[in-house]
């Protein structure tokens, strides 16, 4: 195959050929750069003419005019390069494209080389994010490039993490970075809809000139996920599976009471259902020894089956798969599972090239709720629950010590005796489901204007499109059917009912861009030009309804009570939202030492107000190949490149508002029958976009042939006209108003090292290792010095998210009074909130990852560690279990040391103390290191598969969240917030074994 | 020579054809006025008097929210000496019940929400009252009806507020009270005096009384009793001269709705709480299933959904009732008694007294039922009060006995005088309005004694205050920290 399209393309050298009176004869062979292997069909080119093809050595010869310079070649998936002609054999060496931001940004952009490339920016390979086995790719990001804080915020399967690009540069608007599929844009929240082995590479783009083509969307930095692509030559399928397995992770450094330990503490205290028990009762209630999250989890598995098929002809590539993920959760009664498609198509045709690029995906999500405080919630309700209480039975033990059973009556929700309602009938008889039908699609077209070289039009049309429906049935004998109404009259009259309710949503996200681009060189001058439009159209509208259900096998609508006490309840929402963006960028190179870059744009949003709609941001940056520079000739030995860049810009965010905040709201309201209105929002007129200013400069170096390479590099960032809710005098009837004041400010260093310490052609051991300490700190707040938002603070010239406590100091051994620290430094034992002072950082002042890659003749390992430094976090949940007024429930065993007679040394204070929560006592330092993904491999030596007809064949076991160091008490340190609130759901700590065939 | 000129040429051509291109494709200049399908927006919304009209559900939704009527105005009880907190309390609001609270407001930002709530319900009053002159000309007693309703609500809500964030509520008091707000702008208001805001109280009661009394349509039914009528407002201004110690308005008012309410029956009684029947209710809340927010009056005090007494009803108030025969047939001879409370079965635990008042409609139990603001028995404990500071012992005796006699089976009247009248009638007034939301506020502006003797089936642990002093300056809530540093005009009340 590969040698008619070689020879076709001979032809059409040679029909092109002009006849030109003086040539001179140049030779030389074309390999690929990563191995040295000899490529053919490369097309060799002079003045934008074809002259001819490589053979199948990668040699050519070729003749052109006496005075040319320079030749070019051009591969498919391979970079074009352009060589001087020296006089004699020109060895070129060719990189495949995924190794380039070229390939990275593939749709409707720019590209850029590498070497050119005078913004910030961090990649990570496909096959990084692929072996992770989390549903949400974003999560398998962690640790691997400096600059992006990626927490997860729990272990529920298909939840998605929380990124932050190069600290928090907002408060109350939005600080995740957008996310670009093949050019279009997706939903943070919908990570676990892409298959993580479509992935070619992810690319982070942090500074203003690198995410200048994404407009006013990349103030937050922009992630731009490019999926794979066919090459020329033989299909290649390829099929890969693996099963795993997942446990919960135990509490790191504390426990919960044991049956006996929860009955002493009880009686000794007095007060509670127990002081009612007789002996024999009390006896029998310590037969039980419920472990609750015994009763809720599991070893859950995890199972997916991948497939892809890619190949292509010269002009036609193309790359399909279909994945099929399952994954458990480690609760019971939570998993998630996806089925996804996708085609991308790439097909050029004379002038016209074109591509397709689309992905389907049918995905159910069965979960829980976390990460509140509520008692209904299992993850709750699994800690406060007794010991002594058992699982689905309500009731007690007579004084015969036998059980008798009680709470049949339907009219009152089956709680425990403490009146906490039992973890496992909320968890096993509620259901919360969605199915979720989404595709992203995209399709481009470029068009080579034939009259001038280097100019031509390229439009980019895509669709984000995502459908769900979200049903959940509450059984009337659970705590969460309290709310639900019950019948006034007839047969069922007061009964509880269950209740189900389905919502269906569907949103949609029109992303268009055009562009004109003109890309050209004159001698020592590379000019790269382009004019954009972009319009990005946001609709989404949802409708759900609840119908109540009374004894009935079924558990949805079928089973509906519909009647004048329990009439279906209605509702429905959407929102229409717009952005239109003009802007240009250029690029200009001088000696292919000297870089200059440079964007302006306007931009529009619906979302603010008709004099403020409109905004213009900008940047410029320029870099310096230092290496390249004759002085530097003497250190070439050693070192290989040497790159200095700067950059500064402004980006704007619109994210983080409502759609309409601008205008305020007036919604409808019911009353007493009748419906009407009601002001829920007040208007401002004056908000505006956030302005993001971003200065990045650094340096990229290679040392010993490139066996050291990476990079440092400097970013101060500002955002101005911070979205903060102004607090109003609440005699406005409300409390606070998004307006834009104040200013936040991250600054930090980034280092990112790669070392190949032993590389030979049987073994290769390669490090690396990355870290970013990043300052953040509010520099102004416009109304005040300090805006108090729970226990977090913002205070000028404190990081964001600053916890903002009393210090609690102990317990007074004399009396077992809690003691506090005032801001003189004395020791008091009344709380007063004068004295709260800043205690800790939610965010970490230093983070990244480090790992190493050995590989021994196909046998390949590599570990990799993500940490995060300097976060503090207040522990909520350990709050609730020390909260001696909570004594009838299940407590943290600490509370076995409360102080209870003069003299006792305790950090406990007595019971009775008044308990204050909002100090320092619950503030841990939820730093930590974790072992992400640990991986062995073997792949099979292909001279024993060749007699299968197999291409590859490997078989790998790996592990996720293997090991955490910690000091934080809890089950999981990693949150992405200053306070864990409850209901945590811990990420999966997984092991997993697969195989992978290529044919 | 030639061939460059043509190479010039269609280069032009190129650049020319391709810029075309893309300002085609963007000269599509995009209309970034988009408006929100499922709401109007302030400036849009108000365009007749039926848009106005529709905004009084916004006004009454105000007052439901369970930041006001249909759940704190019910939590102000805790503070009072009717309660004591459960073993089952999840101790959310154990500081406010222990008189322990501070501007920081630490516990379900109870204090800041009912200062704000209110005036939440007034700004919604303030888009009717600011721009209903507009369009008064289409249907001049129709404009009465929906602007009355409007003024009255303004009022009642700014003297919710007075009353709990204010020190001295007489009449003539300099001392400080609440900012008036009387605009939808966003402002930093000072404190007006208590006589101040008085005046605007008095105004806008008075002119909705005037408005009311000529509309075009009824605001309520026999059995419907959902909107502020003339009566409401009549009410509303008897219970505000109440306070200020303006007996004379406070008899007028309360007259004229005695005079137009009977009290209920022994048989009808029971019936006012689970919403049978709507007799002696001036106005109340109207609460159905499925309306937005929270329509669960009283949940944070006993919840029948969830089946949580978090405070019961404490053993020395439950003793004033007169409960005889009460163990033997189940109903006592005050039928309020059986109206209000039940005594909860505990599994394991101490039986105790509960709520029942706030049950639900007919027969359910799930506290879905409606918030009786005002009632016309509230009107003859005015009007005795007033009567009996006023030397009129002989009106204030009448009240008390007609109002005894409708509850208590087999009533002989008594006659009282001096300091064991005014004790009769503050001990009627807590039995017939217990739980909601006066007791705390009768206690202030009379005695400012409250004890709370402790209870064995308490949690021991949240039982740490039983009495506040005469001289705390917890008598008067303070003005929330967020407030005080969000308006530089405020000023905090005394001690906090």
């Amino acid at each position: 195959m590969r040698k008619i399209v070689g020879l076709l393309t001979v032809l059409c050298a040679l029909f092109s050929f002009d006849v030109l009176a003086q040539t001179k004869a140049v030779s030389g062979k074309v390999t690929d750069a990563k191995d040295g292997s000899p490529l053919a069909g490369v097309v060799v080119s002079y003045d934008g003419k074809n002259l001819a093809t490589t053979g199948e050595d990668g040699s050519f010869t070729v003749n052109v005019p006496q005075n040319a310079k320079r030749l070019t070649f051009r591969f498919v998936g391979f970079n074009s390069v352009q060589a001087d002609i020296t006089g004699g054999s020109l060895a070129i060496g060719m990189t495949a494209t995924a190794d380039n931001l070229e390939e990275v940004i593939v749709t409707g952009y720019k590209t850029a080389q590498k070497k050119s490339f005078v913004g910030s920016s961090g990649n990570i390979k496909g096959e990084e994010v692929a072996a992770v086995p989390i549903a949400s790719f974003d999560q398998a990001m962690q640790g691997r490039t400096p600059g992006l804080i990626l927490r997860a915020n729990s272990g529920q399967p298909g939840a998605s993490g929380s990124a932050i690009i190069r600290g928090r540069g907002s408060i109350q608007g939005s600080t995740e970075p957008i996310y670009i599929v093949d050019g279009i844009q997706i939903a943070a929240a919908d990570f676990s809809q892409i298959n993580p082995n479509d992935i070619e590479n992810i690319s982070v783009l942090k500074d203003a000139v690198a995410t200048s083509l994404y407009g006013s969307r990349g103030g937050n930095g922009v992630i731009v996920v490019s999926t794979k692509r066919g090459s020329t030559g033989k299909p290649k399928l390829e099929v890969d599976a693996y099963t795993g397995w997942s446990s919960l992770p135990d509490f790191n450094d504390m426990r919960l009471m044991t049956t006996n330990e929860k009955i002493d503490f009880e009686l000794r205290r007095g007060g509670t259902s127990l002081s009612f028990y007789s002996q024999p009762e009390i006896d029998s209630l310590r037969r039980i020894n419920t472990d609750w999250f015994k009763e809720l989890t599991r070893t859950a598995r995890t199972y997916s089956v991948n497939a892809s098929a890619s190949g292509g002809f010269e002009k036609t590539r193309y790359f399909a798969s279909v994945n099929y993920f399952t994954q458990e959760g480690t609760v019971r009664n939570t998993g998630f599972d996806r089925i996804t498609g996708r085609i991308n198509l790439t097909q050029d045709a004379g002038n016209f090239s074109f591509g397709l690029n689309a992905t389907g995906t049918v995905s159910n999500f069965t979960n829980t709720s976390e990460g509140n405080t509520s008692i209904g919630a299992p993850l709750n309700a699994g800690l406060w629950t007794n010991p002594y209480e058992q699982p689905f039975v309500p009731g007690r033990y007579n004084a015969a010590g036998n059980f008798v059973a009680g709470g049949t009556t339907l009219t009152r929700p089956r709680i425990a005796e403490s009146f906490q309602p039992i973890p496992t009938t909320d968890l096993f008889w509620n259901n919360n489901k969605s199915v979720d039908l989404r595709t992203v699609a995209a399709i481009n077209a470029e068009y080579k204007i034939p009259f001038v070289k280097g100019l031509s039009v390229k439009t980019v049309y895509g669709i984000d499109y995502r459908q769900y429906d979200a049903s959940s049935f509450i059984d009337r004998r659970t705590y969460s059917a309290g709310s639900n109404p019950r019948p006034a009259s007839g047969l069922f009259a007061n009964f509880r009912t269950s209740s189900f309710g389905r919502d269906f949503v569907k949103s949609q996200r029109i992303t268009n861009t055009n562009s004109i681009n003109y890309s050209n060189s004159f001698g020592d001058h590379t000019v790269d030009v382009g004019a954009y439009y972009e319009t990005v159209d946001v609709k989404s509208a949802n409708s759900g309804r609840t119908v109540f259900l009374l004894e009935s096998p079924f558990q949805n609508e079928a089973g509906a009570t519909i009647n004048a006490d329990l009439l279906p309840r209605v509702r429905a929402g959407g929102a229409d939202a717009a952005l239109q963006s003009y802007f240009g960028v250029f690029n200009y190179g001088y000696k292919n030492k000297y870089f200059f870059s440079g964007n302006i744009r306007r931009d529009g949003s619906s979302r603010f107000g008709a004099d403020k709609r409109y905004a213009t941001f900008g940047g410029v940056g320029a870099a310096w190949a230092i290496s390249d520079e004759k002085f530097m000739e003497k250190t070439s030995n050693w070192l290989n490149l040497l790159k200095f860049k700067v950059s500064y810009g402004t980006v704007g965010n619109q994210e983080g508002i409502g759609f309409y905040q601008s205008q305020g709201v007036v919604a409808g309201r019911l009353y007493n029958a009748a419906q009407g209105s009601i002001v829920t929002e007040l208007e401002n007129r004056d908000l505006q976009w956030e302005a993001r200013k971003k200065f990045n400069t650094g340096f990229e170096f290679g040392f010993l042939k490139n066996r050291l390479t990476g990079s440092i590099e400097y970013y101060n960032e500002l955002t101005d006209n911070l979205f903060l809710p102004t607090e109003l005098s609440r005699t406005t009837g409300f409390n606070t108003l998004t307006t834009n004041i104040g200013a936040v400010r991250n600054s930090g260093v980034e280092i990112a090292v790669n070392y190949d310490l032993i590389k030979n052609r049987d073994f290769r051991l390669a490090l690396n290792a990355n870290i970013t300490f990043n300052k953040n700190q509010v520099v102004r707040l416009t109304d005040r010095d300090t805006i108090v938002s729970g226990i977090v603070a913002r205070i000028k010239g404190q990081p964001v998210q600053s916890i903002f406590l009393v210090e609690y100091v102990g317990v007074n051994p004399a009396n077992g009074n809690a003691q506090y620290r005032k801001l003189d430094g004395s020791i008091t034992e009344t709380y007063d909130i004068n004295d709260r002072k800043i205690v800790g950082n939610g965010d970490p002042t230093y983070f990244g990852g480090f790992g190493l890659d050995a590989n021994y003749k196909g046998l390949a390992f590599t570990a990799q560690f993500s940490y995060f430094g300097g976060q503090s976090a207040y522990n909520n949940e350990r709050n609730n279990l020390e909260n001696p007024d909570y004594y009838f429930d299940n407590m943290n065993a600490d509370m076995l040391t409360e102080w209870q007679r003069p003299g006792d040394i305790t950090r406990i204070p007595r019971p009775g103390n008044t308990y204050v929560a909002d100090v320092t006592r619950f503030v841990e330092n939820n730093s930590f290191i974790r072992l992400r993904a640990v991986t062995l491999s073997y792949n099979i030596p292909a001279a024993t598969l060749s007699k299968a007809k197999i291409r590859s064949l490997m078989v790998y076991m790996s592990g996720t969240n293997l090991l955490t160091f910690t000091q934080y008490r809890g089950r999981d340190p990693e949150f992405a917030n200053a306070v864990l609130t409850g209901a945590q759901y811990p990420a999966l700590r997984t092991v997993q074994a697969g195989v992978r065939i290529g044919f | 020579m030639e061939k460059l000129k043509t190479m010039i040429k269609t280069k032009y051509i190129g650049w020319v054809a391709s810029l075309g291109l893309v300002l085609g494709l963007g000269s599509c200049n995009k209309s970034l006025e988009l408006k929100n399908p499922f709401g109007l927006t302030p400036t849009n919304s108000f365009t007749d008097l039926a848009s106005y009209q529709r905004q009084l559900s916004g006004v009454y939704g105000a007052f439901a929210s369970a930041d006001y009527h249909n759940g704190y105005t019910m939590t102000t009880e805790i503070l009072s000496d009717n309660t004591y907190e459960t073993i089952e309390s999840l101790v959310n609001f154990n500081q406010v019940h222990n008189w322990q609270y501070d501007a920081a407001d630490r516990q379900r930002t109870f204090f800041t929400s009912i200062w704000r709530q209110p005036y939440n319900t007034i700004l919604q009053a303030n888009y009717i009252i600011n721009g209903i002159d507009n369009v008064r000309s289409e249907n001049e007693r129709f404009y009465n009806r929906i602007l009355g309703q409007a003024l009255a609500a303004r009022a009642i809500a700014h003297f919710d507020v007075l009353k709990g964030f204010a020190d001295n509520l007489d009449r003539a008091s300099t001392s400080p009270g609440i900012p008036v707000k009387t605009d939808t702008r966003i402002t930093f208001p000072a404190r007006a005096s208590v006589r101040e805001v008085y005046d605007a109280i008095y105004a806008d009661l008075n002119r909705a009384i005037t408005l009311l009394s000529d509309v075009d349509a009824a605001i309520n039914t026999a059995t419907n009793k959902g909107g502020i009528d003339v009566w409401g407002a009549r009410a509303a201004l008897a219970r505000v001269a109440l306070y200020a110690k303006d007996y004379t308005t406070a008899t007028t008012q309360a007259t004229a709705v005695i005079n137009q309410f009977p009290l209920a029956t022994r048989a009808q009684f029971p019936g006012i709480w689970n919403d049978a029947n709507s007799a002696e209710v001036i106005w109340s809340i109207v609460n159905n299933s499925g309306d937005p927010g929270s329509p669960f009056p009283s949940a944070e005090i006993m919840s029948f959904r969830f089946n949580r007494n978090t405070f019961g009803i404490l053993p020395a108030f439950v003793s004033t009732f007169d409960t005889t025969g009460f163990a033997a047939t189940g109903t006592g001879r005050d039928i309020r008694f059986t109206s209000y409370f039940f005594l909860r079965n505990r599994v394991g635990g101490a039986d105790n007294w509960a709520l029942s008042k706030f049950r639900g409609k007919g027969t359910s139990a799930d506290n879905l039922v409606n918030f009786k603001v005002f009632r016309v028995a509230e009107m003859y404990l005015i009007r005795a009060e007033a009567a009996a500071l006023t030397n009129n012992a002989t009106q204030a005796n009448a009240d008390l006995n007609a109002l005894k006699a409708a509850r208590i089976l087999n009533w002989v009247n008594v006659t009282l005088s001096g300091a064991a009248l005014t004790n009769e009638i503050a001990a009627e007034r807590r039995r017939e309005m217990c739980f909601e939301g006066h007791r705390w506020f009768d206690l202030k502006r009379t005695t400012r004694v409250v004890s709370r003797p402790v209870t064995g089936a308490g949690n021991p642990n949240t039982q740490v205050q039983t009495s506040l002093p005469s001289t705390s300056h917890r008598w008067v809530f303070p003005i929330p920290e967020v407030e005080m540093r969000a308006n530089p005009n405020m000023t905090q009340n005394t001690g906090y």
